[in-house]
């Protein structure tokens, strides 16, 4: 199935892309998403445990299940300084 | 209150005269006196928000100095949150403003959250940025995580049960206190950021989701987010920092 990954922040300008398509299999949770995305752009593996993930604009878990025509958001993990 | 002082932000339509009167009537919290803390609290005394608490246990560092413009050299190893409350009352001396000289844990949040209108995060580090999630979900009263990396700064307004909590965005955080690397100009701009999400609380007007800025890149992003309907805090009320 077909699904639209949306890159917010600083990961719009790593890949160069504000979206890109992916293909995926059914019953695929978000962390296969993240899975794919880390081998196409091996750069956000460092954030991989942290990264904030949304499914249709809401922030969820990466075992959340994804089915056809879902857009996935992927943001930077939140910043602690202050 | 002397409403002439205000007279060319009283001008500004958003606020104008009655919205100027009613943040002079409210009571802001704000959480640590470092980079963000203290120019949030510079920000807010010059608005004219009428009762500021700052909570801070850790004096004024050299290394603080390159990113505030509240400290000086002078202040080095004096109390940041006495050294902002004199230096504050200074600015505005019509406003009350607290110093509170505490390092924020479970056990003695209660009693310095009780009767403000608004908590503004000036913490730096994320399990303090939890507990205050779970104390604001618990007691209905709002809050606004800011945080500061390099040149990204990020803020989120969390309106109790009405808006995502922290934990709705973050399920997973990195369990490690790391040195920050932060350009000095950012945390001012942040902390300008939180300060109008604030008065928009204050207001009662409605506030802008997750914003994401980079100073660097001159990036700013306004991300519209809805509530993680199982949210383990702001939903199920699992509150692990309490």
């Amino acid at each position: 199935m077909n699904i639209k990954v949306k890159l917010i922040g600083r990961y719009k300008d790593i890949i160069g892309k504000q979206e890109i398509n992916l293909r995926i299999e059914n019953g695929d949770t978000i962390w296969q998403v993240v899975d794919v995305l880390i081998k196409k752009y091996p750069i956000l593996k460092k954030d991989k445990n942290f990264l904030m993930v949304s499914k249709n604009n809401t922030y969820t878990t990466v075992d959340q299940k994804i089915v056809d025509g879902d857009e996935i958001g992927i943001s930077p993990p939140v910043v602690s300084g202050g | 209150m002397n409403i002439d002082r205000y007279h060319r932000q009283i001008l500004v339509k958003e606020l104008g005269k009655s919205g100027q009167k009613t943040i002079s009537s409210k009571h802001v919290l704000i959480i640590g006196g470092g980079g963000l803390g203290s120019n949030s609290s510079e920000i807010l005394t010059r608005l004219g928000v009428g009762h500021i608490d700052i909570v801070d246990d850790d004096p004024v560092d050299i290394t603080n100095i390159h990113r505030t413009s509240v400290f000086t050299e002078e202040d080095v190893g004096k109390q940041k949150c006495n050294v902002l409350r004199d230096r504050l009352q200074k600015i505005n001396s019509e406003i009350k403003i607290t110093s509170i000289k505490k390092r924020i844990k479970k056990n003695n949040i209660l009693p310095i959250i009780k009767n403000v209108d608004l908590i503004l995060d000036g913490t730096d580090n994320m399990q303090t940025r939890f507990l205050i999630n779970e104390i604001s979900i618990k007691n209905n009263i709002p809050w606004i995580y800011a945080g500061i990396y390099s040149t990204v700064g990020m803020i989120m307004g969390i309106l109790p049960k009405k808006t995502p909590c922290l934990k709705c965005v973050s399920q997973n955080i990195p369990n490690k206190s790391e040195e920050i690397p932060v350009m000095g100009n950012l945390p001012l701009t942040t902390a300008s950021i939180q300060c109008s999400e604030a008065i928009k609380i204050l207001l009662g007007k409605q506030i802008s989701g997750l914003i994401i800025y980079d100073i660097w890149k001159q990036n700013f992003e306004k991300i519209s987010i809805k509530r993680n309907p199982k949210c383990s805090c702001c939903d199920k009320e699992l509150f692990e920092y309490l």
